[in-house]
């Protein structure tokens, strides 16, 4: 952050310091619900620990960290630091010839094709490929974090 | 102000912005998924796409090669991983990590997020240790979990299920946003404020550092990096024309030792800084001018022109396929008619008794919802006897769709046995979902579990009960059946008791 004027670096780390607390403030509501939600499912195992009303509350209380990050997020773009030198390579390159590559490592290259082309042709014989459809057609609400 | 300086030639997006972009949206063509709230259903999610874009997000067109990967090796016990181990060698010798750099969308999000005016931690020797966890990421949770629960005859994909961010954000998060799956809230309990809780903390991480994810998580990343020096697509060093100044070393955010190692993502920062252009992105013998410069300044502009148009008109024809597909889809069943009304199933008849069932109840209402009568259906039972739904009154019915396939469904199959064995006055079936990827009988053979099964062939018990495509899903009925749960998501011994315990 050197190089940088004083109202630009304070802006940066008022961004920073919100970035972390709006984490925190997150962290900490979606810890919260699910404290909340498995001390209920002790008595109700039927009871919704993410019910509506709960992530409503606990959005309440999320959003004022929000706002004040999203207005900080806007003051910082506006006039916090920027990229001085942004990169813009000043050489073009050239067109010269590739050096070549060593044959062994084309062979190997060829043969690892060869290899992947087999692969996936014995896949599709063997229905692998169906297999992926399947899996990707359909949720499987624990592998995306549902539960 | 000059041109130096302006705002455009700050933001003015490179060549590559412009490809990540592209990709971004040519992974993610079914927008009309975000306004209905399902993922897509179409046969292009046999192909799995390069990057890492989790295919349960509403606008996924393509497969996950990393969900791919660990669903094939969760099934390599019955089925050799052949096609998904094909397609990741192909691109790893095709592209190798110019695909983290150029085609991921997670990558693109990581950049756009380093890209807050924060102070940024740069690279060094820790964070070089640091990208060696992806790899510990790879073994253990993307290859060594599956496998073992491989032999265990439960699918886990290791990685989606504990650590996965893109999971969390395009498939959870996105899904849940929607009005229409406000219901799937009662899913959500420790597993999804785990993976929310480290979403946010590698969305912080990755806004001081650079490619957090990328560099010290992605297994996608870690296995393309394996092949990067095979690779056919990249940025390579001339080693005859090195001066070993280190000007590429210093310039590149990602942690690297040598251009075009297992850690450069070949984004091409380093070209143009290179006194001697011993660096060039090349594609096999041909040298290609492109490298992290903006747009209107690379390549000659005729065929930049020609290329990007067709690019265009590819994905205006993958947006219009996807969206407004020529064959309208068959109408969901309905589920919420009254009392003396039929009860209509899709499908051509095969396992149920009847295309419509006569109810003789006049209320409750008949459908799928709590509070409402189920319509009546007939499957087969697995092994013999028929399974009627209007045969099973004055007995406590669980219904459970599940798959061979389905992780979460295999691991609850012992909790709704255990039940059915110490509730004698219950009835549990165990439905197949119609989607089969490997012999039913022989796989239920192979353990021992005593419960009922049955196959839903034609989707029909599943379009009765209202099931989308989130599996598991199970339904209880009292001894009336009149629906008191009908929830996708895994269930518990205490909510099976609790139910049987109010229907009692």
């Amino acid at each position: 952050m050197s190089g940088y004027k004083k109202g630009q670096r304070l802006t940066a780390w008022i961004l920073t310091g919100l970035t972390v607390l709006l984490a925190i403030a997150l962290c900490w509501a979606a810890l919260d619900l699910w404290l909340e939600g498995r001390a209920i499912r002790q008595t109700n195992p039927a009871a919704v620990i993410y019910s509506p009303e709960a992530v409503h509350a606990r959005a309440g209380k999320v959003l004022p960290v929000f706002l004040a990050w999203l207005v900080a997020l806007v003051a910082a773009l506006c006039f916090g630091p920027r990229n001085a030198k942004p990169f813009h390579p000043r050489t073009r390159v050239s067109a010269q010839a590739a050096v070549p590559t060593p044959r062994r490592l084309q062979w190997l290259r060829i043969g690892l094709f060869a290899a992947a082309a087999v692969l996936i042709v014995l896949g599709v014989l063997n229905g692998g490929l169906r297999d992926v459809l399947v899996k990707a057609v359909n949720l499987c609400t624990e592998c995306i974090g549902l539960g | 102000m000059d041109k130096q300086t302006s705002w455009w030639s700050r933001h003015r997006p490179t060549t590559r912005r412009l490809v990540q972009l592209y990709t971004a949206l040519l992974y993610n063509a079914h927008l009309k998924g975000f306004a209905e709230g399902e993922i897509y259903t179409g046969k292009s999610k046999a192909l799995c796409v390069p990057g890492l874009n989790c295919y349960s997000c509403p606008a996924a067109v393509g497969a996950c090669p990393l969900g791919a990967l660990q669903n094939a090796v969760a099934a390599s016990a019955s089925r050799p991983a052949f096609y998904v181990v094909g397609v990741l060698l192909l691109f790893g010798l095709a592209l190798g990590r110019v695909i983290c750099g150029w085609a991921c969308p997670m990558g693109l999000l990581q950049e756009l997020l380093h890209k807050l005016p924060t102070p940024k931690i740069k690279k060094g020797r820790i964070t070089r240790a640091l990208t060696w966890l992806k790899y510990v990421l790879l073994v253990v949770l993307a290859l060594a979990v599956p496998l073992y629960y491989a032999f265990r005859r439960v699918p886990v994909p290791g990685f989606c299920k504990y650590v996965c961010p893109a999971g969390t954000l395009e498939g959870a998060i996105a899904l849940l946003l929607h009005p229409d799956n406000q219901s799937k809230l009662g899913l959500l309990g420790i597993l999804f404020t785990r993976k929310f809780v480290i979403l946010v903390l590698i969305t912080l991480a990755c806004i001081f550092l650079y490619r957090a994810f990328c560099r010290f998580l992605c297994p996608l990343g870690a296995l393309y990096g394996l092949m990067s020096r095979l690779a056919l697509l990249g940025v390579k060093l001339d080693q005859s024309r090195c001066t070993d100044c280190g000007a590429c070393q210093r310039v590149c955010p990602m942690d690297i030792r040598k251009v075009g190692d297992r850690e450069c993502i070949s984004c091409g920062k380093c070209i143009g800084v290179c006194p001697t252009s011993a660096i060039q992105f090349r594609a096999g013998k041909a040298v290609l001018h492109v490298s992290d410069v903006p747009a209107e300044k690379t390549g000659k502009r005729g065929r930049r022109v020609l290329t990007w148009t067709l690019a265009l008109l590819v994905l205006a024809g993958v947006l219009i396929a996807v969206n407004f597909p020529a064959s309208a889809k068959p109408e969901p069943v309905s589920t919420s008619q009254t009392g003396n009304e039929t009860v209509q199933t899709t499908g051509e008849e095969p396992q149920t008794t009847g295309e419509t069932q006569q109810t003789t109840n006049a209320a409750p209402a008949i459908g799928s919802e709590p509070g409402q009568r189920l319509g009546d259906f007939t499957v087969e039972r697995i092994g013999g006897a028929s399974f009627t739904l209007s045969e099973q009154r004055g007995r406590f019915v669980v219904l459970n769709i599940w798959a061979t396939w389905c992780g979460p469904c295999v691991a609850e199959l012992p909790i709704l046995e255990e039940f059915a064995n110490t509730h004698p006055d219950a009835s549990v079936l165990a439905v197949h979902a119609s989607l089969i990827t490997e012999d039913v009988e022989q796989w239920l053979a192979q353990g021992s579990c005593s419960l009922d099964f049955a196959i839903d062939q034609d989707g029909t018990v599943s379009n009765l009960v209202g099931a989308s495509t989130m599996l598991p899903h199970t339904v209880i009925l009292d001894r009336n059946g009149t629906v008191l749960y009908n929830c996708p998501g895994s269930i518990t011994a205490a909510l099976l008791e609790d139910f049987y315990s109010r229907a009692s």
